[in-house]
């Protein structure tokens, strides 16, 4: 931060409101990228899928252009609040490259949804824009500048704050393919037989999961049900919400199973007792 | 058709989910407890639909009944729903259960619930491959108001070996998967009669709104308010 406001009152005739001004924006967009990034962190590339289906970023793809993608207004943006939605997008990929191999699992996952990921990663700084009446063009454009320069401090920070925080991807790893089969058949998932044991799987590796599967292999739930047509928004509408509701009873569910008499835990996994065994 | 006996019914949960004849009963709380020895205890969920009073003096059973019919309530672990002497609530199991394709069930109130004249299951045939947390019409047909406590045993699974089923293609997604109670569904009266050859039923005429409740959620409100103070809907 201090790097940034220095080279902001290297500029001639910088005055002191202006450097207050300055600051607020970079605290503000600072605070959103982390709470991006520490969501990320938490929970995993599900956050990026549900920011691209929140703010319609899908909108970004076109094959007509030889990029695979052609910006729209409103995704460059800056506002006094917020970072721009791509730029954003952005920095949630550079994480999630550069974390415990999250950006391989994302990259097998068939979607367009990871198309939008990977056109987010290869805007450069000079797309985004910070438009405002209430200081002079060049000057917004330099705490802008200033921005970018900081965007990668706060990925440190939160490398550093979360440095002994499970990024769960070994939970998925391991569950990831078990779960889809239980959401599959419209089971919830919160406790999935492995041919040995029964395990509980946690909430990372569930909530991925679920996603991966919404992205991927709704049609294969959907073809095992009367009368539903993949290619109709209504019912693929009814049927990602009850994938949704499946996963929040299996998150739900997890409380409960974990704090069981006779679970075993395995690393970060719990498994059941098994009922078989005399008692 | 033979009840299957806890042995039996351990073997079906130690099957993969890919294999038809798996079943599935998750969250199984206090598992070594919850079986006797051709039963599995189930307990009340955390999720209620409270039945609203109509703005007619009587309840049409149309495809419109699902929309309005209800209100959705979350009582969550440690906390209870009253139910008062002669009214009646849809819950649902907290275990969602998935029946393989050759296993029939029944759910019945336990009988310490059932001896406070509390019926919690009035519809209570499970067709095979069902999946879903199981709906329970729950009945306080005693005097005196009820405590629900979500979590607690209310009834018992008995499950029937149906050993002439055969897979079917695709299921039916009327009510497949629910996690919550599920209002009823129904075709207009009408429709379903027209089936039989019988062309306008009867019906009763509409009432005219009655002013002192709302359209929306059928609260009674203050005369002369122009919003609803239950649901703010327009009046």
């Amino acid at each position: 931060m201090k790097v940034s406001l220095d080279s902001l009152s290297a500029v001639a005739g910088t005055t002191a409101e202006q450097l207050d001004w300055s600051r607020d924006r970079l605290l503000s967009w600072a605070e959103e990228l982390f709470c991006d990034l520490f969501a990320i962190r938490l929970v995993g590339p599900c956050y990026s899928f549900a920011y691209v289906e929140l703010f319609g970023l899908t909108t970004i793809l076109d094959p007509a252009d030889p990029s695979g993608y052609s910006l729209t207004p409103e995704s460059r943006i800056f506002s006094e609040s917020h970072p721009a939605d791509l730029f954003r997008l952005r920095q949630h990929v550079a994480l999630l490259q550069g974390s415990a191999g999250w950006w391989k699992k994302i990259e097998a996952i068939k979607s367009h949804y990871v198309d939008v990921l990977r056109a987010a990663a290869t805007i450069p700084d000079t797309t985004f824009l910070f438009p405002t009446s209430e200081q002079d063009p060049s000057y917004a454009s330099a705490t802008l500048l200033g921005f970018f320069a900081l965007a990668p401090e706060v990925e440190k920070i939160i490398t550093e704050v979360a440095h002994d925080l499970d990024p769960g991807i070994t939970e998925y790893e391991r569950f990831g393919d078990l779960i889809e089969a239980y959401l599959q058949r419209a089971v919830v998932p919160s406790t999935v037989f492995n041919g040995q044991d029964h395990w509980h799987p946690d909430t990372v590796a569930l909530l991925n999961a679920s996603m991966k599967f919404s992205l991927e292999s709704l049609k294969e739930l959907m073809d095992g049900v009367k009368d539903q047509k993949v290619l109709l928004a209504g019912h693929r509408s009814k049927w990602i919400s009850r994938v949704e509701s499946l996963t929040s009873k299996a998150i739900e569910d997890h409380h409960l199973l974990v704090n069981e008499e006779g679970k075993t835990q395995v690393g970060s996994s719990f498994k059941r007792a098994d009922l078989r065994t005399p008692e | 058709m033979a009840v299957l006996s806890k042995e039996r019914i351990l073997e079906r949960l130690n099957k993969q989910i890919t294999e038809r004849d798996s079943l599935v009963i998750s969250p199984l709380l206090q598992a070594r407890n919850a079986f006797d020895s051709d039963s599995v205890d189930l307990r009340l969920g955390t999720h209620f639909l409270l039945p609203r009073v109509p703005p007619q003096p009587y309840f049409y059973p149309g495809s419109e009944a699902s929309k309005h019919g209800h209100q959705r309530i979350h009582v969550p672990l440690g906390r209870y729903l009253v139910v008062p002497a002669h009214e009646t609530v849809l819950g649902a199991t907290l275990e969602f259960v998935k029946l393989p394709y050759n296993v029939s069930g029944q759910i019945l109130t336990k009988s310490s619930v059932a001896r406070m004249f509390v019926v919690i299951e009035t519809a209570p045939w499970i067709h095979p491959e069902y999946r879903g947390c199981l709906t329970l019409e729950i009945a306080n047909v005693s005097n005196t108001p009820l405590l629900l406590y979500p979590g607690r045993l209310v009834a018992q699974l008995i499950l029937f070996d149906t050993p002439d089923a055969k897979p079917p293609k695709k299921q039916s997604g009327t009510y497949m998967g629910p996690v919550y109670p599920e209002a009823p569904k129904f075709k207009n009266p009408e429709q379903e009669l027209e089936m039989l050859g019988v062309k306008n039923p009867d019906k009763p005429k509409p009432k005219e709104a009655s002013s002192d409740r709302c359209p929306e959620c059928f609260a009674k409100v203050p005369p002369n308010l122009k919003r609803c103070v239950f649901c703010d809907s327009p009046i």
